[in-house]
């Protein structure tokens, strides 16, 4: 018995109760929300010394074993993914307090929705139910994306919905083919037959598969659906697609092509990774939105993660995976306080906020300086891995990562000099709620610890990644051969 | 071989409305045709000519069985994935309302 699969149905059951609240109790909603996130938080938790333990945990739908029942998987990296999409699901229902006023009821009754895709797709070990979370996941965000009610917001939501639908759809026809060819829905079943018969259709399949999730993840050329659809969306939903939406891209690509697959694609995610990064940093190096500005900033840093699978740095590649998610937490809750002072998220309309705000200043630094990768932040400690992988490899790899690094520091000291300096003198004292402050203290820690311990963490994290690496035990404990 | 080749002809038909098209009516029309292109390809896998139920009954013989059965986990899928789809496209088409109540206009 497994504490983790009562995760979905604890947020599908926050989900009802949130759904037959009424109107009237307004801040129901947001207590029944966060109550079912710590509950998986805390079921996480418990799971944790059975994980150190077993190294992978299995959970059988009603009993039926693999191959014919659907089966949830958890090793250390989704655990990690997990874990980290908790707590930036956390971090947006503390921004959403006072950012939500209209529509609460819609608003969080559809989060928990999104949030319980994301958990189902990390935990599932069937191609067909990962299909069937990100289907729930992607619903609920078109839906998400047009709750305003604005103009452009449901304009942003059709395109997004268009396309959205259609690399479903080619998800759907990644699977057709792998079944074809193999028989077998179940992950480890696919990893253990994978190698003895394949064919062409089961590399067309997997082809597929790996470009409908480049979607999610926002990987160029699939990524413009990414800043129209944060431009236009509250700052907390902006957070989650950013951080969970990229995680979850990322963590099913590093699935299925290290475990499942055993594909050999690096020249393929090098280029990719190449585009993704250059054409994230230049964009986001001539937008004035500073939400446009992050997600152009995180479509190029997941070009990092990509670049780290392609050149085999799986510890690097998993490293920053961790840290782009607590950057990608501090700086949108360092956006959202000062889009709430300015009123606006236009940066040129900013500034003059580096005097009277200590506070505010120094996490931003901090967080500006991870993302452009300084000595002591966690940033830095990625990269290094990244660069150092590539340099073994692929040398070039590693200049146009190192160049793409100026890049970044570019853009996002641009953002730190138009928010902070800039032309106005005095632009007053902004206001940060006591919970937002505590989270930015978590993660301005979290930044610096991730950076300085840096032997340490890379240790941890060349677990997390071996958990990924480790077919055998994958294969074996799924099947139940063990 | 015929089921195949219209599942791909489906699939090009889908795919061309949905690039080609600014009328947002038919670009859902045209993901709509995408759809049962590749449900098609999943149902002519699990076809098998003159094949029966796959429910064994008692006076059955396995290897009777398991060489007439047709393979019901593709039914199955399409039938999720026909839910799914059912429930996109009347997304879709609130959204397409909304937007042609704001804007005056079936385009995005």
């Amino acid at each position: 018995m497994a504490y983790l699969n009562l995760i979905v149905p604890v947020l599908l059951a926050a989900v009802f109760l949130i759904t037959i609240t009424s109107g009237r109790h307004r801040h129901y909603h947001l207590s029944i929300a966060l109550s079912g996130v710590i509950f998986s938080a805390l079921f996480l938790l418990f799971d944790l010394p059975r994980l150190i333990s077993d190294k992978i945990i299995v959970y059988y739908q009603l009993g039926w074993r693999p191959p014919l029942g659907i089966s949830f998987a958890v090793d250390f990296l989704n655990y990690t993914v997990l874990l980290l999409i908790i707590f930036v699901a956390i971090a947006s229902l503390f921004i959403s307090r006072t950012e939500i006023r209209e529509g609460k009821r819609e608003f969080y009754a559809l989060f928990m929705l999104l949030l319980l895709g994301l958990s189902g797709a990390t935990m599932t070990g069937d191609i067909f139910n990962l299909f069937v979370f990100f289907e729930i996941l992607s619903i609920a965000s078109y839906a998400l994306v047009s709750y305003t009610g604005r103009k452009k917001a449901i304009s942003a939501s059709i395109k997004y919905l268009i396309m959205g639908s259609f690399s479903t759809s080619l998800i759907l026809l990644g699977i057709v083919f792998v079944y074809g060819s193999l028989g077998t829905l179940n992950m480890a079943d696919i990893a253990s037959k994978v190698a003895l018969s394949s064919t062409t259709a089961t590399i067309v399949g997997f082809g597929f598969l790996i470009s409908g999730f480049m979607f999610k993840a926002a990987i160029a050329p699939f990524h413009a659906w990414k800043p129209s659809v944060i431009r236009h969306t509250p700052v907390s939903l902006g957070l989650m697609f950013t951080a969970s939406g990229t995680i979850i891209g990322l963590y099913t690509i590093f699935r299925l092509v290290v475990t499942v697959g055993n594909l050999n694609l690096s020249g393929m995610l090098i280029a990719l990774s190449f585009l993704t990064m250059i054409l994230g940093a230049v964009l986001a190096l001539q937008t004035t939105d500073i939400k446009k500005l992050l997600a152009y900033s995180a479509i190029s840093q997941t070009g990092y993660v990509l670049l780290g699978i392609g050149l085999s740095g799986y510890v690097g590649a998993v490293y920053h995976m961790v840290n782009l998610v607590i950057i990608d937490v501090l700086l949108f809750v360092v956006a959202y306080v000062v889009i709430k002072h300015f009123g606006t998220s236009n940066l040129d309309k900013m500034g003059g906020l580096g005097v009277g705000n200590p506070f505010l200043f120094v996490s931003a630094l901090v967080g500006v300086l991870a993302l452009s990768g300084f000595p002591m932040t966690n940033g830095f400690s990625s990269k290094l891995l990244i660069y150092l992988a590539g340099i073994e490899v692929f040398p070039i790899a590693t200049f146009v990562a190192m160049l793409v690094s100026v890049l970044t520091l570019a853009y996002s000291f641009k953002m730190f000099h138009l928010i902070f300096f800039s032309n106005r003198k005095g632009a007053g004292v902004v206001e940060i709620d006591d919970t937002l402050k505590i989270i930015l203290i978590i993660v301005v820690v979290l930044c610096v610890v991730l950076g300085v311990f840096q032997g340490y963490f890379t240790g941890v994290m060349g677990i997390i990644s071996g958990s990924g690496l480790d077919r055998e035990l994958y294969i074996k404990a799924v099947l139940g051969l063990v | 071989m015929m089921t195949y080749i219209a599942s791909l002809v489906f699939v090009i038909i889908g795919t061309y409305t949905v690039i080609s098209k600014e009328n947002l009516i038919k670009k859902v029309i045209g993901l709509g045709i995408f759809t049962t292109g590749i449900h098609l390809l999943l149902i002519a896998l699990g076809y098998r000519f003159a094949g029966i139920a796959p429910i064994l009954l008692k006076n059955m013989g396995l290897s009777y069985f398991s060489s007439t059965a047709v393979d019901p986990l593709p039914q199955a899928l399409v039938l999720t994935s026909i839910v799914i789809e059912l429930s996109v496209t009347a997304l879709a088409l609130a959204l397409i309302i909304k937007n042609h109540r704001l804007t005056g206009s079936l385009e995005a």
